[in-house]
């Protein structure tokens, strides 16, 4: 309920902004003929690396498209109760979207848009040792494995953010832009599957990937920190 | 004036932005791993027992009554793979104690064995009051193992006097000491007669070498004793022997013919001399003198073994006497026998396979008591799972067997009888119906540790319920990762028991739900947080019971 008046705050702060929209705050001269156009380039943001389409429709609209993908794998390693588990962590992020930018000055602007999310972050292993337990040892394949794997509530998230673009070059044909905003992308959906002595946890009847759920259903938002560069092509 | 205006309302609405940004963030910073009201950790992960295959649980009865021995009991285990057994906390103990007739125990999951290479082990039972108990085992396959072990009280042993009589046999003169077969000559009513008989046997001119309490011989030479034999025979010599022979048949281990045997074996008396004396006093050493006791089998079957049996704890067998198993000399007075009879084929390692199937989902602790076709109590298994579930018997005798289940389970109707024509083969069905009143539900257990919320324990265990505060025995269950399901009444308050160590702990529930959504309507516990829901399409519902378990048991589990 908190996210969602959030949610709806930031929109009417969009809509007020642009109902007191700079209509005069953008001087006719703020962006030359030559500006506008398609451009392509490429991306880095906190939801991945990335290609993408513009097309600088006006001084204050250009729409924008494209794909990002962030994939990493990281292992490691803990103890737990004189345990050694290995692990690893499998970060995937990204997706295909698609945003319109308005600019309420000639530079600064707000994007409203879509993505579909392929947010899907793991985390897997399992023993690399024995268990030591009373006067026995439990063989690692009896202490078992783990793989906790979370989904976005949403497929298709919404998009906002603010960010400001500028162009270089005498020519002004390269255009790079930086901004900060945020996916909607719901309470994260986490599937939990485990062996051994751990397999209770993924039991549906002791409900242990609802109540983790619970704990974690304040992200239902992805911040995104993302730098464009693009090169005018026609 | 109207383009400052517009720059102050776009550095306003870009603070609100900013401002807005933060504020749906600030649950970002919370720690999710902590609860948000408490502050305390959350639990993350639930883990099981179930590295354990093969389960024990060890009950201990009266012989006479059958009732529950709840005295403080000591279980020693020996034997090849004695050592394998442990708690469930994973420790290895010289000894184990119980005082609630009952104690759940595990086997060291890196010991496998089979039929070819079986799990052997001796236990050995004391408990103040009883007899102890040797019993040998001989396990060819992992599962739920229920071992009812029968110990003599002994206040109940039967004080047996006896006086001797001259017996000349070849020349050789003897006062003999003859143990009734009927069991009690204090008794005016005659028991039923045993098919053998106990002798003790002193040369008669022995009785110049004993020696009383004082080191005084009885007699100066033997014309005196015989004079005082013959001036009064009946009270020349006593022997008094307390004694016991109300033991049933069951698979035990012997060592025969080079090999140990998982057999059916009875002990058939022991016995224990307590007093004996000549002339009214007490002997005190025998000063050389060797008592010979034998041993008569008078009935018609002859078993293929029959004789005195010592029980060799560190080989888990009973040894019958070498070269002559009916006879045994004492040269001492701490004479103490076993008699027994024992087949000398092995049992079957595995037997006749048994399934029970129900048109409910539940678990079931069954208890049989195997009868041969004349009637004689051979042997009792215990049948625990989940519906349907298919046992093969082992250590079974190669004969036709009646299956007699007994009536402790109030959820389910009467079983009738199960005969089975050969125990060693055959595969046979057992159809189980509820009792009527009763419903299907689904109890989901998480153990809580005080100290670690962080882990909690959903066992695959062993477990009993019944009414609260009924009469009703408790009724065995089958718990597996927490999960149990189960028969009960509606509206009705129920306790679920597991024996840890040597405590109960109990968790209580009821069966009072709202009809709308399943959700738990009954009272609260201390402790406990219950919660349920229709499952299945509502055919059945589902009851989480949250129980912070004593943190001893955490401590015990380490955790």
């Amino acid at each position: 309920m908190k996210k969602a008046k959030t949610l709806g705050l930031l929109l009417l702060i969009l809509c007020t902004v642009t109902i007191a929209g700079a209509q005069e705050m953008i001087p006719e001269n703020s962006l030359k003929p030559d500006n506008i156009g398609f451009y392509t380039g490429g991306h880095a943001s906190t939801n991945g690396f990335g290609v993408n389409l513009g097309y600088i429709m006006s001084k204050r609209i250009t729409f924008r498209t494209g794909f990002e993908t962030l994939k990493l794998n990281i292992d490691f390693d803990f103890d737990e109760n004189d345990v050694t588990y290995d692990g690893t962590v499998h970060y995937k992020t990204g997706g295909i979207f698609l945003l319109a930018d308005y600019y309420y000055t000639p530079r600064l602007y707000l994007t409203a848009g879509g993505l579909i999310n392929s947010f899907n972050p793991a985390v897997d292993g399992g023993a690399a040792s024995a268990m030591e337990y009373g006067d026995i040892m439990i063989p690692a394949e009896d202490v078992g494995t783990f793989d906790f794997d979370v989904e976005p509530d949403v497929k298709y998230s919404p998009y906002v953010a603010a960010g400001v673009r500028s162009f270089i070059g005498k020519k002004e044909k390269v255009a790079y832009s930086f901004e900060t905003g945020f996916y909607y992308m719901g309470a994260p959906k986490l599937t939990i599957e485990t062996t051994g002595l751990l397999s209770p946890t993924s039991d549906p009847a002791h409900r242990q990937a609802e109540y983790l759920e619970n704990q974690f259903d304040a992200y239902k938002i992805y911040p995104v920190i993302k730098f464009n560069l693009a090169f005018k092509i026609f | 004036m109207k383009k400052s205006i517009n720059n102050s309302i776009n550095k306003t609405a870009s603070l609100a932005l900013i401002l807005t940004l933060l504020s749906g963030c600030s649950d970002y910073f919370d720690n999710p791993l902590k609860d948000d009201e408490t502050g305390e950790d959350i639990n993350v992960l639930i883990v099981d027992f179930n590295f354990f295959t093969t389960r024990m649980t060890f009950k201990l009865f009266d012989a006479k009554d059958g009732s529950a021995i709840t005295s403080p009991a000591r279980l020693q285990f020996s034997g090849k793979n004695g050592d394998d057994i442990v708690t469930f906390a994973g420790e290895k103990k010289p000894a184990h104690t119980t005082s609630q007739g009952q104690l759940e125990l595990t086997v060291d999951p890196n010991v496998s064995f089979s039929a070819s290479a079986p799990f052997e082990f001796a236990l050995n039972v004391e408990v103040a009051g009883y007899n102890t108990l040797d019993k040998g085992y001989h396990i060819s396959s992992e599962g739920k193992k229920t071992y009812e072990l029968y110990m003599v009280k002994t206040a109940d042993e039967e004080d047996t006097d006896l006086d001797g009589e001259i017996d000349i046999n070849d020349g050789d003169t003897t006062i003999v000491f003859n143990l009734p077969p009927n069991g009690n000559i204090v008794k005016s009513v005659v028991a039923e007669e045993k098919p053998f008989r106990v002798n003790f046997k002193i040369p008669f001119s022995d009785f110049l070498k004993l020696k009383d309490a004082n080191g005084n011989f009885f007699f100066e030479n033997y014309t005196e004793m015989k004079e005082a034999y013959e001036s009064n025979p009946s009270g020349f010599a006593s022997f008094s022997v307390s004694k016991y022979s109300g033991y049933g048949p069951g698979a035990d281990v012997i060592y025969y013919d080079g090999m140990f045997l998982s057999v059916l074996f009875q002990k058939l008396e022991t016995g224990t001399l307590t007093s004996f004396k000549v002339l009214g006093r007490e002997v005190a050493d025998l000063n050389g003198v060797v008592i010979t006791s034998y041993a008569t089998y008078t009935g018609e079957n002859i078993p293929d073994l029959f004789g005195f049996v010592d029980f060799d704890r560190e080989d888990g067998a009973w040894y019958f006497n070498e070269p002559y198993p009916d006879t045994t000399i004492y040269a001492t007075l701490n004479i103490s026998y076993t008699l027994a009879q024992a087949e000398n084929e092995g049992l079957c390692e595995t037997g006749s396979s048994i399934a029970f199937s129900s048109n409910v989902i539940s678990s079931f602790s069954f208890d049989a008591d195997v009868y041969d076709m004349d009637g004689n109590l051979i042997n009792t298994i215990n049948f625990k799972g989940n519906f349907p579930e298919t046992f093969t018997v082992e250590n079974a005798p190669s004969e036709a067997v009646k299956l007699v289940f007994r009536d402790n389970n109030p959820s389910f109707a009467p079983l009738p009888d199960l005969e089975i024509e050969n125990f060693c083969s055959g595969n046979y069905n057992v159809s189980v119906t509820p009792a009527n009143g009763y419903e299907q539900y689904q109890i989901v257990l998480k153990a809580l540790c005080p100290d670690n919320p962080t882990v909690a324990v959903a066992p695959t265990y062993s477990g009993e319920i019944k009414i609260k505060g009924s009469s009703d025995p408790w009724q065995g269950v089958d718990m597996v990762g927490g999960k149990v399901d189960l028969l009960g009444k509606p509206d009705t308050e129920y306790e679920l028991r597991l024996l840890w160590e040597e405590d109960w702990e109990y968790s209580t529930y009821s069966t009072f739900f709202n009809a709308a959504d399943g959700s738990y309507a009954g009272e609260d516990y201390p402790k406990t947080v219950i919660e349920s829901a229709y499952m299945e399409n509502g055919a059945r519902i589902r009851i989480n019971v949250e129980k912070e378990f004593e943190q001893n048991i955490c401590d015990d589990l380490g955790w």
